[in-house]
């Protein structure tokens, strides 16, 4: 028996695209283009799926080198973000 | 900036030396602006070379690459065939002794889009091509100004040197590692006489003094930097903290 798809873990290619967008733009430069080769910056590519609070946070606050990005995305642009990490590039 | 009296063509002439990032090594004649030499001192593949008489480099297939969206392998890579890092000349030996680095970057032009308030504007793809099969990432060099060929070069496998170069009148060279050793080279060979761990990174600037008599060499030491930020996993082990380290010989 497969085990049940996980609804959070579902996303819409083109959330994944808008969030592949806000990437390429904003968070490409430290963690690596197409979240390859993020140097001293997080893989993003080995983020543990039961974390979105963390990753929220971790944008919104910072956290050690990652700067605080405060308001600068809209709560649908995180969710978007958060699409991107877990579904794209894969 | 270096200046130099330089003897071009059996001539001297005032000179002003930089070694760009670019890959070149520019030699300037500082009394009238005249472009007297730009040799590559690292590889360099998105020119040929630079054309004396216009001062302009003359792009290869890579360069044209890059602005037509392809992804290339860029010599010297963004960082520079040198970065921040003096270099020094030693009118004695006539050789620019420089910290270098030895890096190509994967680099892509990729589409642009429209500019967002408060959010980042650059569109590049921008990775570290593979070390070479020598394993250096970057030298210590002892270069020809007018050639930019190396008298020497001592390769390094670990971390290029983001210290300044200082070299002396008594022949040494002074500068530091990411890992913290403060060195003291032969400028005749580039040999390594002698070695001091300053307990974090040396990215910082050596200077010499006499102060009643007597010689001195002081460095600061602290890790940090953009290297620091770029290859944190390898230096992890190098304590933070910052220092002030002189040194003088014993007296007779």
């Amino acid at each position: 028996m497969a085990a049940p798809a996980v609804a959070q873990d579902v996303f819409p290619p083109a959330q994944v695209q808008a969030g592949a967008d806000i990437y390429e733009r904003n968070c490409s430069p430290c963690h690596g283009p197409r979240m390859l080769e993020p140097q001293a910056a997080f893989n993003l590519r080995a983020f543990p799926r039961d974390q979105r609070e963390r990753f929220n946070n971790s944008i919104v606050r910072g956290k050690n080198q990652m700067p605080p990005w405060g308001d600068m995305f809209k709560a649908e642009e995180l969710d978007a973000l958060w699409a991107y990490v877990v579904a794209g590039e894969r | 900036m270096i200046l130099a009296e330089l003897t071009v063509d059996g001539r001297p002439r005032k000179a002003l030396m930089q070694l760009n990032r670019n890959g070149f090594l520019y030699v300037i004649d500082r009394t009238n602006g005249q472009l007297i030499s730009a040799k590559p001192f690292e590889k360099v593949n998105w020119a040929t070379h630079v054309d004396i008489e216009t001062g302009r480099p003359v792009e290869t297939e890579v360069g044209q690459k890059v602005r037509a969206h392809e992804e290339v392998e860029l010599w010297p890579s963004t960082r520079g065939g040198k970065n921040w890092p003096h270099a020094a000349y030693n009118p004695d030996t006539g050789l620019i002794y420089a910290n270098t680095m030895h890096r190509g970057s994967l680099y892509k032009h990729l589409p642009t889009k429209p500019h967002v308030l408060g959010q980042r504007y650059q569109f590049i793809e921008n990775r570290q091509a593979p070390v070479g099969p020598d394993g250096a990432v970057g030298h210590v060099d002892a270069i020809e100004p007018l050639t930019g060929k190396q008298r020497w070069r001592v390769p390094l496998t670990d971390h290029p040197h983001w210290s300044a170069m200082l070299s002396t009148g008594g022949g040494l060279l002074f500068t530091g590692k990411m890992t913290g050793e403060f060195i003291a080279m032969d400028a005749e060979t580039g040999k390594t006489l002698w070695q001091f761990q300053t307990g974090s990174g040396v990215n910082a600037q050596p200077v010499t003094y006499t102060h009643n008599g007597r010689q001195y060499v002081t460095v600061l030491s602290g890790v940090g930097g953009l290297w620091w930020n770029a290859a944190r996993q390898q230096l992890q082990n190098v304590p933070q903290g910052g220092s002030v380290w002189t040194f003088a010989l014993f007296q007779d």
